[in-house]
């Protein structure tokens, strides 16, 4: 298993506040509540196919939330997952998926209006 | 008329007389008249004044007109009529007694005071009793005594209104001179007025006067009771405006009192609605509570919630995740596949080598022949396909170890997920909600009640209350106003039911003012008549009374060369004329002869014919002037009692020069204990 000093994975910048309101809304704003909040916003790109191409981001620099190494040894390896799924996208790596599916879950949660005002009821599960 | 005569005198225990003294005037013919001397203060006057008790029961005090000496007294001082000797004594009396003959009778008059108790001693007006008894000596039986003496008296021997004229005290005579001497002498026409014995006449203008002036009072009683209808009428007219005022006042405060009922209840209202200052605090004590517990809850929740979004993003790609291990179990089972394929091919690759070479068979251990050369290619045939097989199989195989598929079977693990939905995390989060929802609606309450006990929540209650206080004073001021207000109008509607009933007093008022003018009408004509009868009559008298003072002036004036007589003027004042016809002053001797004159003219014309008692008769006069009256009396046909002092006639000179003249004449001095004594003098006409 690799250790740390991995390759930070990043969200686009503008979901920081976003980012923020879920940590403190539904993870406490306690330490690793940011990271969680990512993950979160990861399984819901992950379960909606919610992806953000990097092209759509805004220019400003991507936020890291983890590195793979780290994700890999403290939470999940995702990159299995990713090979039974029936992802076309040329053979893009573990990490540029997880970047796009996460800027997506926080799209998605932006969308939906998951924290200011409605909730996880909102998520359609079926 | 025949004339009174008075023949006897009797005085018991009467003033300085003490004990029973007589005096005797029942002389021969024609001589009735006598003198009785007397130095002052000896009994003169106690004679003339028994007269006064004898005919009206009292005496009047001298210069003292109405007031009256006492019956009794200790001290001679008070001049009182009970002897004083006699004072506290047991049985004390005292009386007059006067005889007198008058139309042909003989009468007797008794009047004293006798004690009141047997045993007790006099010395109170309240222990002596009147006692009177007049009686006609010359009846016999009933009609001796004559009953109701004093009017019998007044009507027929001397009314005392009269009496001046006879009862003279020649103390008083300036008095007299000055009452006649004025220009306009009412007295003087009023004595003549008196003297008139016509009481038809003077007492009809006085009756009638009398009636006309109570008719006009009551006659103006009753105009005055119209006039004071009129007033009322306007009082009616007033309290009827006033009526109609305090009634349109009771609407006025009735709708407002209704009005400020109204204000009253709304404030109630707007009170019981938010005048909740406790209630409130009980409530937000409640709600607070309820806060706290849905925080706890809402913090139990969102703790729960947190707890439970940590693994919730395995529970969203679980079926990813679930589907990708069944992908990897196949993967699995097909590379087992493989490897037990490629086993046995290698196997049957083994065995047809053995064959190949003419070993033994491994399984039966069974010797062999090498393989013919046919054999041997079917044998290389066969294991040739059986390697293309092997190496098809081993192509297919994708994870050759089974470290491979268990690395990859750890890696879907970690994202797996014994869970496959949100259900709890949604309960939770629902539950959440309502909480926030319970909260939030019981931060609103808890805003709510807080109003009510907010000071400016206070203020306007206490504005509101000092409002209805001030309102519930304003409406107890009306209810005290309304009461007033009803109270008056019951007043007035009281009063003008007094103003209806009188009101039919009115006609009847009028009704009496008609009788009443006519009653008055006719006593006034009828005084006109017999004041115009009385005033003729009185005229003639007029002209009477100074014929015969003219006469006895210059009878009795000792300068009577120089007068012609006496003037009586149409407004009743006395001159004396003199031969010039004119008005003379004279002297002041000579008025008070002129006043003798008319006083004896005023008593001959009265129609009375009793004798005159002529106390001190020379105060004033000259001695020629004394003398004339002297002469003049005793010359006349009247009975005269003078009473002179010594300088006013010396007894001996009376004697000697009237002595035979008169029935008797008396002296009076004094004794021991300063009792008067009577002492006849010249007694020898008496019978």
């Amino acid at each position: 298993m690799e250790e740390s000093s991995g390759i930070d994975l990043n969200f686009d910048s503008k979901y920081r506040d976003l980012r923020d309101k879920i940590a403190e809304k539904y993870f406490g704003g306690v330490k690793g509540s940011a990271r969680d909040a990512c993950l979160f916003a990861l399984s819901l790109g992950i379960r909606f196919n919610r992806r953000a191409p990097k092209k759509s981001w805004t220019k400003e620099k991507p936020l890291s939330w983890s590195d793979t190494n780290r994700l890999k040894s403290e939470i999940a390896d995702f990159e299995v997952l990713f090979d039974y799924m029936d992802i076309d996208d040329g053979g893009m790596n573990t990490k540029s998926r997880m970047d796009e599916f996460v800027t997506g879950g926080l799209r998605f949660i932006e969308e939906n209006d998951l924290v200011e005002d409605g909730s996880l009821v909102e998520i359609a599960l079926d | 008329m025949d004339s009174l005569i008075v023949t006897k005198v009797k005085l018991h225990n009467w003033q300085g007389y003490h004990g029973t003294s007589e005096f005797n005037f029942h002389g021969t013919t024609d001589k009735t008249s006598a003198f009785i001397y007397a130095d002052n203060t000896v009994g003169k006057t106690a004679f003339w004044e028994a007269f006064q008790f004898a005919l009206y029961g009292v005496v009047e005090r001298r210069g003292m007109p109405n007031t009256f000496r006492p019956m009794i007294k200790e001290d001679s001082g008070d001049h009182p009529l009970l002897n004083t000797d006699e004072f506290g004594k047991v049985g004390a009396k005292f009386f007059v007694e006067v005889h007198f003959s008058h139309d042909g009778s003989n009468y007797r008059l008794y009047r004293g005071m006798k004690p009141r108790f047997e045993n007790t001693p006099v010395k109170l007006p309240n222990h002596l009793l009147p006692d009177v008894n007049l009686e006609n000596r010359s009846e016999m039986g009933a009609n001796r005594h004559i009953s109701n003496e004093d009017r019998w008296i007044k009507e027929n021997i001397l009314p005392n209104r009269l009496s001046k004229f006879f009862l003279f005290d020649g103390e008083r005579l300036e008095e007299y001179e000055d009452l006649m001497t004025k220009d306009e002498d009412i007295d003087l026409r009023n004595d003549i007025d008196n003297i008139i014995r016509t009481p038809i006449l003077s007492e009809g203008v006085s009756t009638f006067k009398k009636s006309e002036s109570r008719f006009r009072v009551k006659q103006g009683k009753a105009q005055a009771a119209i006039e004071q209808n009129k007033k009322r009428v306007k009082e009616f007219e007033k309290l009827s405006k006033h009526l109609k005022e305090a009634e349109a006042s009771l609407k006025k405060l009735r709708a407002e009192k209704k009005d400020l009922q109204k204000k009253v209840d709304e404030i109630e209202q707007w009170l019981r609605d938010n005048d909740k200052t406790k209630e409130a605090a009980i409530r937000l004590d409640g709600i607070k509570s309820q806060i706290e517990n849905a925080k706890k809850a809402e913090k139990g929740f969102r703790a729960d919630i947190i707890r439970e979004m940590k693994g919730a993003w395995k529970i969203i790609i679980s079926p990813m995740v679930n589907q990708s291990k069944q992908m990897l179990s196949k993967e699995e089972k097909a590379q087992k596949k493989h490897i037990m394929q490629m086993a046995r091919i290698e196997e049957n690759i083994k065995h047809l080598g053995h064959e190949m070479e003419g070993e033994p068979c491994t399984s039966c251990k069974r010797p062999r022949k090498s393989p013919t050369s046919e054999r041997k290619k079917e044998i290389e045939t066969e294991m040739s396909k059986l390697h293309s097989d092997f190496d098809k199989h081993k192509e297919n195989s994708r994870y050759p170890t089974h470290e491979q598929f268990h690395m990859r079977n750890m890696a879907l693990n970690s994202l797996n997920s014994n869970e496959s939905e949100l259900t709890v995390l949604f309960e939770k989060e629902t539950a959440l909600m309502d909480e926030k929802k319970k909260l939030k609606k019981a931060e609103k309450d808890k805003e709510r009640q807080l109003e009510h006990i907010s000071e400016e929540k206070n203020q306007l209650v206490r504005a509101k209350l000092t409002e209805q206080k001030s309102i519930k004073v304003k409406l107890e001021q009306h209810s005290i106003d309304e009461g007033a207000v009803l109270m008056s109008i019951d007043g007035y509607r009281e009063e003008l039911k007094e103003f209806t009933d009188s009101s039919k007093k009115d006609s009847k008022e009028s009704a009496k003012i008609k009788k009443l003018r006519k009653s008055t009408e006719i006593s006034e004509a009828l005084k006109q008549v017999f004041d115009s009868s009385l005033k003729e009559f009185r005229e003639k008298m007029r002209e009477k009374v100074e014929k015969r003072a003219t006469n006895t002036f210059l009878r009795i004036s000792n300068n009577r060369d120089n007068y012609k007589g006496l003037k009586i003027t149409d407004k009743y004042a006395v001159s004396i004329i003199n031969k010039k016809g004119k008005r003379d002053a004279g002297s002041q001797a000579q008025s008070l002869v002129m006043a003798y004159s008319i006083i004896e003219a005023l008593s001959s014309c009265s129609g009375f014919e009793f004798p005159m008692v002529i106390d001190t008769p020379g105060r004033g006069l000259a001695k020629s002037n004394v003398s004339s009256v002297y002469d003049f009396f005793i010359d006349s046909d009247r009975q005269v009692i003078f009473l002179p002092n010594d300088l006013e006639l010396d007894p001996e000179e009376g004697d000697r020069r009237y002595g035979k003249k008169v029935a008797a004449t008396y002296e009076l001095v004094k004794i021991d204990d300063d009792r008067t004594e009577v002492v006849p003098r010249e007694v020898g006409n008496l019978r």
